[in-house]
């Protein structure tokens, strides 16, 4: 009886808490002259506890920050966010003119690559590895 | 005779509106002259607006290393000259001015411009050049130290400017009226 009444509580602790889902990822391609660049995603928590996004790392550039760029009267501000809150039962996106990864420090041009390995790392959820593709750009 | 004269009215209106109407703010004063630095068969060059007198000159201000409203802008601009045929495409030119030049040399301007297009020119300057063309383009920038180490940010106005071949401002385009089809439609109305 006792072992069944464990089981059904690791089955609920596992239930329990945030479940985090990454889509439609995808990195903008710039011109290899270009140092920077930025990734856009859909993150949705399916789980019935807020998690946190508080960090981002790749493996293409020295860095990658969490951003958001905000229109004011015309001018266009981008600013470093240090987390975003993924609510449960809610998606968050980013997208161009909003919340987006902004990757520093370019290592090599991503239009070479197709693919960037992209880590997410949530308070709860721990580390999320996305390989997101590299949208070309239409020239 | 009443409906001639209507017709009158109807086709007065229409001429009207097609000579006001365009698809963002409409301006309709001289150019500010500006001269900048360009490079060219790998070396710099003096780069002005005068010199491309009897073309359409869209101008856009940015830096590159801003990851998303710029590449968005010369993207706007690249699709904007393939919706052209190709005699009106050689009388636009695309110019992208850096308002970083600490890190924007003209050879990374250029670079830069020209991979969206080969046509595109790609400018820089020292600042007090360039505030003086922000100032008389109703543009404004400024440098934002990041509190992470070296790198910085650059609020910037993303406006598109629409020159005529005559060398008047005609429109400007904020970034909610940055739509290929819309800029395209302007360029053969001033063409």
């Amino acid at each position: 009886m006792l072992r069944i009444l464990l089981g059904l509580l690791f089955v609920t602790l596992a239930l329990a808490g945030p479940r985090i889902v990454v889509e439609d990822a995808w990195v903008r391609s710039v011109p290899p002259v270009s140092k920077t660049t930025a990734a856009f995603m859909r993150i949705r928590n399916e789980g019935d506890e807020p998690d946190r996004l508080i960090g981002v790392t790749t493996s293409i550039a020295e860095r990658a920050e969490i951003h958001e760029t905000v229109m004011d009267k015309g001018v266009m501000r981008m600013r470093r966010v240090e987390s975003l809150t993924i609510p449960p039962g809610r998606t968050v996106v980013l997208k161009p003119m909003g919340k987006h990864i902004m990757i520093i420090g370019l290592k090599e041009s991503v239009d070479q690559v197709g693919k960037v390995r992209i880590v997410l790392i949530f308070e709860k959820s721990g580390r999320i590895v996305v390989e997101t593709p590299v949208r070309p750009l239409e020239r | 005779m009443m409906v001639r004269v209507w017709l009158v009215i109807a086709s007065l209106l229409t001429l009207f509106s097609c000579d006001q109407k365009f698809n963002g703010i409409v301006k309709d004063e001289p150019a500010k002259e500006f001269c900048l630095t360009g490079w060219k068969e790998g070396k710099e060059t003096e780069v002005c607006l005068s010199d491309f007198k009897g073309k359409v000159v869209l101008i856009f201000l940015g830096y590159t290393h801003c990851p998303d409203v710029c590449p968005m802008a010369l993207q706007v601009l690249k699709r904007t000259v393939n919706i052209l045929d190709p005699k009106q495409r050689e009388k636009v030119q695309v110019l992208f001015i850096s308002v970083d030049p600490e890190r924007d040399t003209p050879e990374i301007a250029q670079k830069y411009a020209e991979f969206f297009d080969p046509s595109f020119i790609g400018v820089t300057g020292p600042h007090e050049k360039l505030k003086e063309i922000t100032k008389a383009y109703f543009a404004f920038y400024r440098k934002v130290d990041q509190e992470s180490g070296k790198d910085y940010l650059v609020d910037h106005t993303a406006y598109i400017y629409l020159i005529d071949p005559k060398g008047n401002l005609k429109v400007i385009y904020p970034s909610r009226k940055q739509k290929p089809e819309l800029i395209a439609e302007d360029i053969e109305k001033v063409l």
